[in-house]
């Protein structure tokens, strides 16, 4: 009996009323937990005519083997399903958020919960010691994230988690959130308007009285010690970013906003002894001037931290800031999308003379724009009493807010401006590392973005922490913050000593097994060579992250500038993995599980009809301009050199390169028999 | 089971506190009555070494909970929060501006416990080496006279429905490493303090 697992599903349906259990086991450990799990449990549940509002479309939350334990940022959970975010296909996806749902649903007895059906009438369920019941929810329909999450802690006790959609959620925004407290979202996807959809306003966990095994305590503790050293090492004091630089302790409740820093999940990283951004910050002191009074005035996390300068301008007016992602968090809105996708994209109809009103309102943007960062003067400086008013006509679909309650591209349709979407949006989602709008990377670091881009169900933004924030900012050459930039000395984003582009190259060529890795920047004959081991390596590295779990910023350790090869922790997740769980893989074997769990991902979107054609429908995005001011011969991607990159990696899956199907022998060598079997009898099996 | 129990026996105080596993604390947490920090029979107390403890450092905590599970970890090879010889302070749920912490043993010079139990020096008894107030799992019968005992409200000592056994802390008295949950906190906001630096 392995560890780390529950070892119970359970499935409701909601159209029915009916309930079961099925067996972990039947998953695990070959895909792993968290979204591998997921993958498969929606394959298993949708078929070729499944879309994002069908009944069969599974909501599943999914936690994972080392969820609840000790290991460092593991206290997190996972939505899967056809998002309804997805453009021009709602493909699916995951989302992943922390806090303490992951956890609690282990302890309230299940590994995951698919959910398919929907309800006549407003539902919540509610699993504890006394199993799994589907209660009215009726009086909590209408409620903002936070009174409903609030009248059900009263309800059920305050040790509950509750995952929840806002009114947005309610009303089908299809980048509504689903919330988990003040600090914790599942933001890409809209899987908040497949609970509205379901009319499922929540689900509560009540920790009861299952327990979940170790396999090897001891040694659990040992990595949970190594690791957390090397997530935030000695010497690491501050993140030398302007508005970061808060010390952890000494402002605590007593600065101009009454600061206070507190993990934002179960087993979360906490930056060590050290000052750092990754703990959330509670503002109990902002001005609450659109949001009302009665909670905490405001939550700065991951993404939300990006909002005051998205918003208006800069850092300065973190009153306003925080504010707007408390709103966006209350209404269930991704306010990663507000303000890094669909303000973009108006900044861009505005350069070209189009959508002069919004709501009817004349809006003047920022015209230096769209993009910011450390640019603060191209921010797109929506006005915040508009900005506020928009989100409420979105959320509740409000006139002119329905069109904009259907996302950016579908909204362009309706409004005759989709030729400016693609500059913005590519498979229905906004920039995100990708060396163009927001985050200034180098090339060729952006082509290997710029694939995963072309082959995922949304942004991929789990393999882009992994590879583009982590081996970006660790370079001495590109160290993009404080004093000392771009010199030896230099520190990375992380506040840890540089590596110089070579050491990264030379350190590149052993992680992925290719000399020209990590090449290509000063040398360009070389920035379209290897990278498809870049982008495969990393998608493994990204489902390994979401099923494990672990934070998906965090992870993999890639560099460290006192080790001999440059090279920090490649199996880090593993060691955790084999201590809960009690097997004894190898990183080949947990590579191997990770790519079983890709290809089921392929396979799903190959279903609802990926072809190759939507893989390059990224092209023309890449092909603007690279936003870092690098002098280089070219910043604009290579259409024919792309091209053979995607034909290489499609080879290097075992995919089918005119289409991009998965074949029969790699699904087969996989152990996907049935997934073959599935495509086969469609037609789209290569 | 438990609502067997709760049924069959009234929700005593020790009841509520079992089947809540990660108990909700209220307005008093940490608080404690003065009164009861006099020991009951001062005469005895006198006789019984001084314990360690687990100092807990508010301004380092992160309240990310990792001491609890690893805790839970290697004392029961299996984590869930009524294993765990630490509870759990979960109150501000999203209203208010309170700190979510973990609520440790004190390991008091008196032990109310250790003079509830009704086995004692069999069930709960004093550790000679670290002076810790813990309980010998083979001889618990599960009575919960020592969390019954407790002085603080939230009580310390935890409670395993299912094992019908009190969990309390032992500073991990015979773990060569010293208390795990000291060594898994990075903050820094968990130190062991021996009994002869106990004021």
């Amino acid at each position: 009996m392995y560890g780390g697992y529950v070892g119970k599903i359970l499935r409701v349906d909601l159209s029915t009323g009916r309930m079961r259990e099925l067996s972990t086991w039947r998953y695990v450990p070959d895909f792993i937990g968290g979204i591998g799990l997921g993958y498969k449990l929606l394959w298993d549940e949708t078929n070729e005519n499944t879309t994002e509002w069908s009944p069969e479309n599974a909501l599943i939350f999914a936690s994972g083997p080392c969820c609840g334990t000790p290991v460092p940022t593991s206290g997190r959970a996972e939505v899967i399903g056809i998002a309804p975010q997805g453009y021009p296909i709602p493909w699916a996806a995951v989302s992943g958020f922390g806090g303490d749902f992951g956890p609690k649903l282990k302890f309230a007895g299940y590994d995951a919960i698919v959910i398919v059906g929907k309800a006549a009438k407003p539902k919540y369920l509610f699993l504890s010691d006394d199993g799994a019941k589907i209660l009215d929810g009726e009086f909590l329909w209408g409620m903002t994230s936070y009174t409903t999450q609030d009248a059900l802690a009263a309800k059920h006790g305050e040790d509950v988690a509750v995952v929840c959609c806002g009114p947005a959620g309610e009303n089908r925004v299809r980048w509504a959130t689903v919330q988990s407290r003040s600090e914790n979202a599942a933001g890409q996807g809209g899987f908040g308007a497949l609970m509205g959809d379901k009319k499922l306003k929540a689900v509560v966990v009540k920790p009861g009285s299952h327990k979940v095994k170790i396999a090897n305590p001891e040694k659990l503790i040992k990595e949970v010690v190594k690791v957390s050293a090397e997530i935030s090492p000695a010497g690491q004091t501050k993140i030398p970013v302007v508005g970061h630089d808060i010390p952890f302790s000494a402002t605590k409740g007593k600065g101009r906003y009454g600061v206070r820093h507190q993990s934002c999940a179960y087993s979360a990283c906490t930056g060590g002894g050290n000052v750092t951004w990754d703990l959330p910050r509670y503002f109990s002191k902002v001005p609450m001037k659109y949001t009302g009074d009665g909670s905490i005035s405001g939550v700065m996390y991951c993404v939300g931290n990006c909002s005051p300068w998205l918003l208006n301008n800069d850092w300065g007016n973190t009153e306003l800031g925080v504010e707007m992602n408390k709103l966006c968090d209350q209404l269930g809105l991704n306010v990663w999308e507000m303000f890094a996708g669909m303000a973009w994209f108006w900044q861009n109809c505005q350069n070209a003379g189009k959508l002069p009103r919004i709501l009817g309102e004349k809006i003047e943007l920022n015209k230096n724009g769209p993009g910011v960062y450390p640019k603060t003067e191209q921010h797109a400086d929506v006005p915040e009493e508009f900005a506020v008013r928009f989100m409420r006509a979105v959320a509740y679909r409000e006139g002119e807010g329905d069109i904009w309650a259907e996302g950016t591209p579908r909204a362009a349709d309706a409004l005759g401006l989709s030729e400016y979407v693609w500059k913005t949006h590519k498979h229905g989602y906004g920039p995100h590392w990708d060396g163009r709008h927001l985050h200034y990377v180098h090339s060729p670091v952006w082509i290997v973005s710029a694939l995963g881009w072309a082959t995922q169900g949304r942004d991929p933004y789990d393999q882009q922490h992994g590879y583009v924030e982590r081996y970006t900012s660790h370079v001495t050459e590109w160290a993009p913050y404080g004093e000392g930039q771009g010199k030896k000395g230099a520190k990375s984003w992380f506040d840890t000593e540089t590596i110089s582009y070579r050491e990264a190259c030379k350190a590149g060529a052993k992680i992925y097994g290719a000399p020209h890795a990590n090449d290509g920047w000063d040398n360009p004959e070389f920035s379209y060579v290897d990278k498809e081991y870049v982008a495969t390596w990393h998608e493994k590295r990204a489902i390994m992250k979401s099923s494990v779990p672990v934070c998906d910023r965090q992870f993999p350790l890639l560099y460290n500038a006192k080790k001999p090869d440059m090279i920090e922790d490649l199996d880090a997740e593993v060691r955790f993995f084999n201590a809960v769980v009690g097997t004894n893989w190898t990183l080949d074997d947990m590579h191997k599980a990770c790519e079983r769990a890709f290809n089921v991902m392929r396979a799903l979107h190959v279903r609802q009809g990926r072809t190759r054609a939507h893989d390059e429908s990224v092209i023309p995005y890449f092909q603007q301009p690279a936003r870092f001011p690098d002098e280089q011969p070219s910043q604009e991607l290579d259409v024919r050199k792309f091209r053979d990159l995607l034909e290489r990696y499609y080879k290097l899956h075992g995919w089918d390169t005119a289409t991009g199907q998965p074949t029969k022998a790699k699904l087969i060598e996989l152990g996907l028999r049935d997934v073959a079997d599935g495509l086969a009898k469609i037609g789209k099996l290569s | 089971m438990v609502e067997d129990k709760k049924k069959s026996q009234g929700l005593s105080r020790r009841q509520f506190v079992a089947g809540a596993g990660a108990a909700v604390a209220g307005a008093a947490v940490g608080g404690v009555m003065a009164s009861q920090l006099v020991p009951r029979k001062a005469e005895a107390a006198a006789g019984i070494p001084k314990s360690g403890h687990i100092k807990w450092d508010p301004d380092k905590c992160a309240s990310c909970g990792r001491c609890l599970m690893a805790c839970a970890a290697y004392r029961e090879s299996a984590v869930a929060p009524q294993l765990s010889a630490i509870k759990w302070a979960e109150n501000d749920f999203l209203y208010g501006f309170r700190f979510r912490k973990p609520l440790l043993c004190k390991q008091c010079d008196s032990p109310e416990c250790y003079y509830a139990c009704p086995k004692k020096d069999e069930a709960l008894c004093i550790d000679s080496a670290t002076g810790a107030r813990y309980i010998n799992k083979d001889k618990c019968t599960g009575c919960g006279a020592c969390i019954e005992a407790c002085p603080f409200d939230v009580p310390r000592i935890n409670f395993d429905n299912e094992s019908n056994k009190a969990i309390k802390c032992d500073l991990c008295k015979d773990r060569p490493g010293g208390p795990v949950c000291v060594e898994v906190c990075d903050k820094g906001a968990l130190t062991f303090v021996p009994k002869e630096g106990r004021v």
